[in-house]
């Protein structure tokens, strides 16, 4: 008996210990950097930290936070809207560019942007697949993995993820 | 006869011709300036307005954040928020072609889309009501910038419901107003909008 209660803490305890390196290297996937170029060429790299999602009456906001970081030694200006997200279904939601957030993000020479916001109203079914944000004109980053996500959420909270599994 | 006729006639229309002249240059009236209008001119007038705020409407809002943790638990935090926000018209975006002059003191706008200037937390009011972390994951630390996460959040959610209850088009309609009333006390007889 007492030799089963071990094998089975000693299970328990490699599979949790499995489940938070997952876990662990999904974040780390999640917050890669990628370095990216403007469209007058010109390299940044930005690096996603978080995902927020949450639930306004009836609209959904997603709130995507990442570091930018200018290695040249010139100010870098960067077009909000170029920022796109897209949905399963190719839907294409553009960054929000009213009143928190500028429609131009500047970088200062050799600077870091530490948490710079963009913000999208999606529709509610945009969360049934995967979800890419558009670095530069080069990547799609996935957001979010396939698998469906039926938030339970009411008007006014909100869920922060560091990786694409949610 | 002929001649004291032809004499009386020239007479009146010395006369006449006189009075004429006096009321011209010497009548209180002859002095006042003539103005001239020019679409330019207007045109930096209006833009001098710079951002024409029009209207703010004040949201209460609560607002639950949950962090994951990795590579387990959860943080959250439970916040009452009193966030502003003001819309309105950024005058400076107007273009020499969206300002035409008519007769008659008549003049046309084409006025920038309405927008929203500023959303901002009213601080006094805003208070932190909760803040939880999951009990079996102590060894987790606090996440310091949670709080700033939901008041980001905030906004933005604050954001989103002024504009789904229309204070774009509350902007629009008072920008209009405002303006209205600004040109037709500049002179102008009539305004409309495009």
């Amino acid at each position: 008996m007492k030799r089963l209660f071990l094998v089975a803490s000693l299970v328990t305890a490699g599979l949790l210990a499995a489940l938070a390196w997952l876990r662990v290297k999904e974040a780390r996937v999640f917050s890669q950097p990628y370095r990216v170029r403007t469209f007058t060429g010109t390299n940044y790299v930005i690096q996603l930290t978080s995902v927020t999602v949450g639930r306004v009456h009836t609209n959904w906001l997603l709130i995507l936070a990442a570091r930018l970081e200018n290695p040249n030694p010139f100010e870098v200006t960067l077009n909000r809207e170029h920022f796109v997200l897209m949905d399963h279904d190719r839907d294409y939601y553009q960054p929000s560019t009213n009143g928190t957030q500028t429609a131009l993000i500047r970088l200062p020479p050799r600077g870091v942007l530490e948490r710079e916001l963009f913000t999208y109203t999606v529709a509610g079914d945009a969360f049934e697949g995967m979800l890419s944000f558009l670095a530069g004109h080069q990547y799609f980053v996935l957001v979010k993995g396939p698998q469906p996500y039926q938030p339970h959420l009411r008007d006014g909270e909100f869920v922060t993820f560091h990786r694409r599994h949610w | 006869m002929q001649r004291i006729r032809n004499l009386l006639i020239a007479a009146l229309i010395a006369v006449l011709s006189a009075v004429v002249v006096f009321q011209h240059y010497f009548s209180p009236g002859a002095r006042r300036t003539v103005r001239t209008v020019d679409a330019p001119a207007v045109l930096r007038q209006i833009q001098s307005l710079q951002e024409l705020a029009t209207v703010r409407h004040t949201f209460q809002k609560v607002i639950g954040l949950e962090e994951e943790k990795i590579p387990f638990g959860s943080e959250r935090v439970l916040m009452v928020v009193l966030a502003h926000v003001k819309a309105g018209v950024d005058l400076s975006a107007l273009a020499p072609q969206d300002v035409r002059l008519g007769p008659g003191h008549h003049i046309a706008l084409r006025l920038p889309p309405p927008k929203i200037l500023d959303v901002y937390i009213d601080e006094k009011e805003t208070k932190v009501y909760q803040r939880t972390k999951t009990w079996w994951t102590p060894w987790m630390p606090n996440n310091p910038a949670l709080e700033q996460q939901a008041r980001q959040a905030a906004l933005e959610s604050v954001q989103l419901a002024a504009m789904q209850s229309g204070i774009l088009s509350n902007a629009q309609q008072n920008a209009q107003t405002a303006l209205r009333v600004f040109l037709q006390a500049a002179g102008f007889q009539s305004v409309t909008f495009d």
